[in-house]
């Protein structure tokens, strides 16, 4: 049956393996558009009538919860966006298209916007190289390895809140612990989340506390799964370690560092916990990204119809960064 | 078998048409007086809180209304109550929320006025006196009276007597301008930061701003609340308010602890009780027990005394802004009376001060008749100041709008603005700018 339904089994390998000959038959196939069709047509090869019926059915629930919680909100949050919907007007009509001209000529949220684009490319570039290290110390042999793996992956079983919270605590200019033993040794002790300046890099920081073992974990497991021939046959020849890591190791990893850093920029936009209870996106605007700055004006100022605006200006900006990666993760 | 469809259909049909039946007869809620068993409160998920849901049963046994509490996380109540009330939710009989949004609350939910149902003697819950409440100017809106305050607000000064002899100082600061030379001395002279009040965004740093803020902006019957004209025109930059934010800025980046701009009110209280600060400026409840009769050995044993800043003029000077009880006006009109007699045996005197004494917490007297008798374990000078504080509530204190919230937003980043050296004359002309374009929007500015 499995086979049948081409899961598992002689269904689906062939696909597959097409698709990887495909790829490895030289440049002009690499040119040709990667379209999904085919290989599901593939996986589809050899059902029966009834399979394919039961295959669409089976779907349909799958595509209406998704339809539901993701399309029909979104398509209100786009309508909402054209709304002057706020804090005294809890009405949808009339239309308008000012909360698109107040966000072009809004200098507050063009300060947000900076800010998203630091926040966003700082964390994902500090958290892809930082975890890209940890992820090929924790694959390296060494005795105490797996009590390493465990102490570097612990900030995963953390929650978001609960860690910031912690560093709330830690990072407090005159109480914090941070302080205390930079204090014993003599160093500058900054005003981590009260100054204009140290606030962005605090928040950065305490991200890359939990984004770098993401990243570390996933690059590890491309390295455990990456195939040992290669890099074999390349020490035999005599290349250097940073070569063999350069030209072996790491093109057989790049597609799971691309999807981590992938993974992180979503995160990076996600972000909220931090910066509600760090820093509450002062002191200022200084850590107030749009993220933030959506469930600001929406939730807490009332301004339904220009968060809505702001919403879908964040799903644009998130789209630029996305798009750039999953270009990256087709180039070979 | 046809027959026996059209008979199970018919059978379906009426088992609808009965339930239909008995939920909207339960809707109706029968007579104006009648009482729903069983009623759903949201409220925040604080320690009074659980107290108060602990000792619920007297109040089930002697009314038969079953009360489920919701208790919700306090950093998202609000969140989830906006949003509530946008959609009109009837999940909840009674609600609590901040009274300085109690326009927010009407505007969007709906206000169940409360005197029609003071009027019912039918509903009425034996020892509650609505006259002995405390603060109900705040849970007013335009003169009609919509909640029940849940406890005594006002900011007072917690001060450590020993660090200010230690500078040389006697009596304790009365005025804001004692306040400033007395943290000014007590930091140059004993290197112990003279003043704390919470700085942060995150912390909610415009609640104790505000506070400080009335005693500069002199009070007038025809305002539309304490910071804001006649004519709904922001006073953020008039005189008196710049005034206190230059003030502000002298005590937050001269005398307070390095970083206060990231402190919470927990960072300021727990500098005040390892005796890292000379005084505390912050809610009357944020100062319980540890305060009133710290440890022996403490660093702040024997050592605090209480004031509330006097106010400049004879006129009220105080913008209270406590937490009050509301009911729900979508749901049905038994929950209603319901959620009204859980108000009120909540408020009576005799739950108000079984409760202050469980919980060590005056600042929970609601009831006059509570706060004016003596506490046990409570200083005089910290009644004193609760009695002042009470005593100089300005009778409506918040612009009734629903757009106040939004109005506050470039205050909140003036503030940490000021904290972080911006010139407070620069720093509130932006916040009231801001305040003018959103009562603008809003339509009250002409």
């Amino acid at each position: 049956m499995s086979g049948q339904l081409g899961l598992e089994g002689p269904g689906t390998q062939p696909g597959l393996l097409d698709r990887a000959s495909r790829r490895s038959a030289g440049p002009a196939g690499d040119r040709g558009p990667i379209r999904p069709g085919p290989a599901r047509q593939i996986a589809l090869r050899g059902w029966s009538a009834f399979d394919r019926k039961f295959f669409r059915l089976a779907a349909i629930p799958a595509f209406l919860a998704v339809f539901l919680v993701t399309v029909i909100p979104f398509l209100a949050g786009f309508g909402l966006s054209f709304s002057s919907m706020n804090s005294v007007h809890n009405h949808v009509f009339p239309p308008t298209l000012a909360n698109y001209k107040t966000i072009i000529t809004d200098p507050v949220t063009h300060t947000v916007l900076l800010n998203t684009v630091i926040y966003v490319v700082a964390a994902v570039v500090l958290e892809t190289g930082f975890g890209l290290l940890l992820g090929v110390l924790l694959a390296s042999k060494h005795r105490f390895v797996s009590g390493f793996r465990v102490i570097f992956l612990l900030p995963l079983t953390v929650a978001g809140v609960a860690a910031a919270i912690s560093w709330s605590a830690l990072l407090n200019t005159s109480q914090g612990w941070v302080n205390y033993y930079l204090g014993l040794l003599h160093l500058p002790q900054p005003n981590w989340l009260a100054s204009s300046s140290a606030a962005m890099p605090s928040v950065i920081i305490t991200d890359m506390w939990s984004g770098v073992p993401v990243v570390a974990v996933i690059v590890l497991a491309a390295l455990i799964g990456a195939p040992r021939d290669p890099i074999e046959a390349a020490m035999v020849d005599g290349a250097s370690a940073w070569n063999r890591f350069r030209y072996v190791t790491f093109p057989a990893i790049r597609p799971a560092l691309v999807l981590a850093a992938l993974l992180r920029t979503v995160a990076a936009f996600q972000q909220f916990a931090l910066f509600e209870i760090l820093t509450g996106g002062g002191p200022g605007l200084s850590t107030t990204v749009i993220n933030f700055y959506v469930y600001q004006q929406t939730i807490v100022y009332g301004n339904v119809g220009y968060g809505a605006a702001l919403a879908v200006l964040l799903v644009l900006v998130m789209a630029v960064p996305l798009l750039i990666l999953f270009a990256l993760s087709r180039r070979r | 078998m046809r027959l026996r469809f059209v008979a199970a259909a018919c059978a379906a049909v009426g088992l609808l048409v009965s339930a239909c039946g008995s939920s909207s007869s339960g809707a109706s809620g029968g007579g104006s007086d009648a009482v729903a068993k069983q009623i759903t409160i949201w409220t925040t998920n604080t320690d009074f809180w659980t107290y108060q849901s602990s000792h619920l049963a007297p109040f089930t046994k002697a009314t038969g209304i079953k009360v489920t509490v919701n208790a919700i996380p306090i950093a998202g109540i609000l969140d989830k109550e906006t949003i509530a009330q946008r959609a009109k939710s009837s999940a909840f009989a009674m609600y609590e929320g901040p009274t300085s949004l109690i326009s927010q609350d009407v505007g969007l939910l709906g206000g169940v006025p409360l005197k029609p149902l003071v009027a019912s003697s039918a509903l009425k819950v034996s020892g509650f006196n609505l006259s002995d409440m405390s603060e109900l100017g705040n849970c007013s809106l335009n003169g009609t009276l919509y909640c029940l305050p849940q406890f005594v607000d006002g900011a007072i000064l917690a001060y450590n007597k020993k660090l200010l002899q230690r500078a040389g100082i006697t009596t304790p600061p009365q005025t804001w301008a004692q306040i400033l030379a007395d943290a000014n001395a007590v930091t140059q002279k004993t290197g112990v930061p003279g003043f704390c009040t919470r700085g942060s965004q995150a912390g909610s740093a415009i609640a104790t701003f505000h506070f400080g803020e009335a005693y500069y902006i002199p009070y007038s019957p025809g305002n539309k609340g304490f910071m804001v004209g006649p004519k709904w025109n922001s006073l953020l930059a008039s005189p008196g308010a710049v005034k206190w934010a230059t003030l502000y800025q002298q005590l937050m980046t001269k005398d307070a602890p390095k970083g206060v701009g990231a402190f919470t009110q927990v960072n300021c209280i727990n500098a005040f009780d390892q005796g890292k600060v000379a005084m505390d400026y912050d809610g009357i409840t944020t100062f319980t027990g540890h305060e009133f009769t710290p440890a022996a050995g403490s660093p702040i044993a024997g050592a605090v005394g209480f004031q509330a800043p006097q106010c400049l003029t004879s006129s009220p000077c105080m913008p209270l802004g406590p937490w009050g009880m509301f009911i729900n006006p979508n749901v049905p009109k038994d929950q209603q009376n319901a959620a009204w007699k859980l108000m009120q045996y909540l408020s009576t005197p005799a739950f108000n001060r079984a409760e202050i004494l469980a919980r060590n917490e005056p600042g929970l007297a609601v009831d006059k008749s509570v706060a004016g008798s003596q506490i046990k374990g409570v200083p005089s000078d910290y009644l004193q100041a609760l009695s002042y504080v009470a005593d100089h509530a300005e009778p409506a204190p918040f612009p009734p709008s629903t757009a106040f919230n939004q109005s506050q937003q470039d205050e909140e980043i003036a503030i940490s603005q000021i904290i972080n050296g911006t010139a407070p004359a620069k720093a509130m002309t932006f916040a009231a700018n801001g305040q003018d374009a959103v009562f603008r929007q809003a339509g009250l500015l002409k």
